[in-house]
């Protein structure tokens, strides 16, 4: 009973249309940076990639090589399979729980092998792409503002990762932990948010 | 703790709660609705003292504590904060809300007077079960519609300031007569508690 | 033991495999500028002033950008009448249309002018009005919103705004620049190298800019888009000394050339602004604004590539040997092929 509940809210919220801009925001130097734009001005998709950067740069140097290679493929891939789809929804609700699950591991100071960090470049890349992709083709764009979306996923899986690799100082793993519990936190309000106003 | 420390803390307290005060009339003239979600979320957990206080003693007292609790006590906060907020917003009903919420500064309170030392296995679920009344006591408040994202994180933000806020105010420790002035606040933390609860009963 | 080594190796090929995937993106990234830079945005311009009381000349020039005709229509309010025909004149890469017309009702301040199918475009229109009291408004129109409300009144921090903006675009489009840049901060060797380099190549494209829109001096476009490519290309052959060991003059003092060669590329940054049309009064402004923009776009562009290059080391990526050598080799064939490409149209 109580699951069917969580079931229909769920549907309610993908079902919700995506609420991201009608346009792209112009940048006024063509697709290439619009995309590029796009995604440094959606806060979500930022949000999700930097925590995803956090965690996975938290496991070392071997485990940031591997993110900054394969999340933007993934990213690349999901999101044309996105920005060539019928699919009419929004993963919004996606992306939030998977904040929740990249920030309370970065909370928890949690540690994993290179191999596991890999997957979980891979499935959060992908989901975060996927939904980069809808968003793109709600707002008419093509390909090139993809390429350009994913231009951007690299620069800032290469920067963060770097940046949580060279910092090792305690305090900096402590503002690290904090930093991850306050994704998870923006994650789980969101999660109601939209439900909440998905449902409405 | 060196002197060096306790002005820097102070100033990183300075600064975060200089932020939290001047929000909207700083940016006032940024448009958009989606920055506009960010500075409400931002100024959300500073538009009641009932919260303000808890969120400050939560600092506090993870000051007195000192290292680990120092740091993991203002980990845990948001995360169950966050958990309340979500129940509230999906308009799952939490009982007791008003008076979990004057009860936290109450106990907090006494804790920071009385210089109370518990185990973490202990403080960091009784401060997750605050979070989790005044998270709902948000969520239940919030209405849906701006952008949730940068809502939301505006809302933490504040509430991580609020903490770092306290924790701040908490280097004082280090100073003479530092415990003593800490104990104090505590009081005023209590007295605060005491205020809220009459008022949840009136 | 065995367990670890294990281990290691299946990292070390899960590693390989990936790198090859990321060598195969950074193809297709690298792919992309050449392909942005075919459809160019130059700007539309739109000049109205009022030469006697209720009375505009307006012109206005649109791009040909590979032999197709900016698909725009300008609307301009209904109460104006055109008290000539127009005349259309079709240049090499703009066409110029021009007209006089007359408000009755008086004032073009409060109206309301359209760019129909603006909306379609990646082209920006640089509008510029002016009074016969000295009043004037330089604004730029954009695709998101193909229309523009006049209002009568236009602070200096407006005009600022608007040209520092185009320098910003002009800087990020032009991909030619941007390879020049590169191309010197691969063979300076040190951060004082690089500052003193980059400073002198700021230095001496500001001078030339300001000389060349003042109107002091200038070069006709093709032999200098020329000369910009082979300045690109003169770097590639340098990068190829400094991986054989070998110096020269411009290894030992990169920021030489980056001066002599920066004066080059401000002739380059100044057509740039001048087939915007600049205002007639306040071009001290707007220079100073535009030059910023460049700055301000280039300097991005350069702590960009230095954090990556930065955040690649310390991620210690172990890569193939060819890709250090790919930077020297996008730098040089790109420049080869310019000034191929640019030195035909010459003959």
């Amino acid at each position: 009973m109580r699951r069917s509940a969580v079931g229909v809210l769920l549907a309610a919220a993908l079902c919700a249309p995506t609420p991201s801009y009608a346009h792209l925001v112009n940048s006024g130097l063509g697709p290439f940076y619009d995309g590029a734009l796009h995604l440094m001005l959606t806060p979500m998709d930022l949000v999700g990639l930097a925590a995803l950067s956090l965690f996975v740069g938290s496991q070392g140097a071997g485990a940031g090589r591997l993110l900054v290679i394969i999340a933007p493929l993934a990213w690349l891939l999901a999101g044309a399979v996105a920005l060539y789809s019928r699919v009419d929804a929004s993963f919004a609700v996606v992306n939030a729980g998977s904040l929740v699950l990249l920030g309370g591991c970065i909370a928890l100071g949690l540690k994993t092998s290179p191999a596991v960090a890999a997957v979980a470049a891979a499935v959060f890349g992908g989901l975060l792409g996927f939904q980069s992709g809808l968003e793109l083709r709600a707002a008419g764009a093509d390909w090139v503002a993809l390429i350009g979306t994913v231009a951007v996923v690299l620069a800032v899986t290469l920067l963060i990762s770097a940046l949580v690799v060279s910092y090792t100082a305690f305090a900096f793993r402590v503002v690290l932990r904090v930093l991850g519990s306050w994704a998870a936190a923006t994650g789980l309000l969101s999660f109601g948010w939209i439900m909440a106003s998905g449902a409405s | 703790m060196t002197k060096l420390h306790i002005h820097r803390l102070l100033l990183a307290a300075g600064i975060c709660a200089a932020i939290v005060q001047f929000p909207e009339t700083a940016f006032a003239h940024v448009e958009g609705e989606a920055i506009s979600g960010f500075f409400s979320g931002l100024s959300h957990p500073v538009s009641g003292w009932d919260h303000i206080l808890a969120m400050i003693a939560v600092g506090l007292w993870g000051a007195l504590l000192g290292p680990p609790a120092l740091w993991i006590l203002p980990i845990a906060f948001p995360i169950a904060m966050a958990a309340g907020g979500m129940l509230g917003l999906l308009g799952i009903p939490l009982p007791w809300v008003e008076i979990g919420i004057a009860a936290s500064s109450i106990v907090l309170g006494l804790f920071i007077v009385t210089n109370m030392r518990l185990s973490l296995a202990v403080a960091i679920p009784l401060v997750m079960i605050f979070a989790l009344f005044h998270g709902h006591a948000h969520g239940t408040e919030l209405s849906p519609g701006a952008d949730a994202v940068l809502y939301s994180m505006g809302f933490v933000i504040a509430t991580g300031l609020l903490h770092a806020f306290g924790i701040g105010i908490g280097a004082v420790d280090g100073l003479p007569m530092g415990r003593t002035v800490l104990r104090a606040l505590g009081g005023g933390v209590l007295l605060g508690g005491t205020y809220f609860l009459i008022g949840a009963f009136a | 033991m065995t367990k670890q080594a294990d281990q290691a190796v299946r990292f070390r090929m899960l590693h390989r495999i990936a790198l090859q995937a990321f060598v195969l993106l950074c193809l297709v990234a690298a792919g992309m500028p050449p392909a942005a830079e075919a459809h160019e945005s130059r700007p539309a311009y739109l000049q109205i002033r009022e030469v006697a009381p209720a009375r505009y000349d307006v012109l206005w020039r649109t791009p040909v950008n590979s032999g197709m005709p900016l698909p725009v229509m300008l609307r301009l309010p209904e109460a104006a009448r055109n008290t000539a025909d127009p005349i259309i004149q079709r240049l090499n890469d703009s066409t110029v249309e021009r007209r006089r017309i007359e408000l009755p009702e008086g004032d073009l301040a409060g109206q309301r002018i359209d760019f129909v199918g603006l909306q379609a475009t990646i082209t920006d229109v640089l509008v510029r009005v002016s009074w016969l009291d000295g009043r004037q408004v330089t604004e730029i129109v954009r695709p998101a919103r193909p229309w523009i409300e006049l209002s009568d009144r236009q602070s200096i921090w407006q005009v600022a705004r608007t040209y520092t903006t185009l320098g910003i675009e002009h800087i990020l489009m032009g991909f030619d620049h941007l390879l020049f840049v590169a191309g010197l901060m691969i063979i300076v060797r040190s951060t004082r190298s690089l500052i003193k380099t980059i400073t002198a190549f700021t230095v001496a494209h500001s001078i030339t800019l300001a000389i060349a829109t003042l109107g002091y001096a200038s070069v006709p476009a093709a032999p200098l888009n020329a000369a910009i490519a082979l300045s690109i290309l003169f770097l590639g052959v340098e990068v190829v000394r400094l991986w054989r060991g070998q110096t020269s003059f411009t290894l030992r003092h990169p920021w030489i050339v980056a001066f002599a060669f920066g004066l080059l590329h401000g002739f380059g940054f100044a057509s740039g602004l001048t087939t915007v049309g600049l205002p007639t009064s306040d071009i001290p402004l707007a220079l100073l604004a535009f030059n910023i923009g460049v700055e301000i776009g280039q300097l991005a562009f350069v702590v960009v590539i230095l954090l990556l290059h930065r955040a690649i080391r310390i991620l210690q990526f172990d890569p193939p040997r060819w890709t250090y050598y790919a930077p020297g080799y996008l730098v040089g064939s790109l420049g080869a092929f310019w000034t191929i490409e640019r030195a035909l149209i010459l003959f």
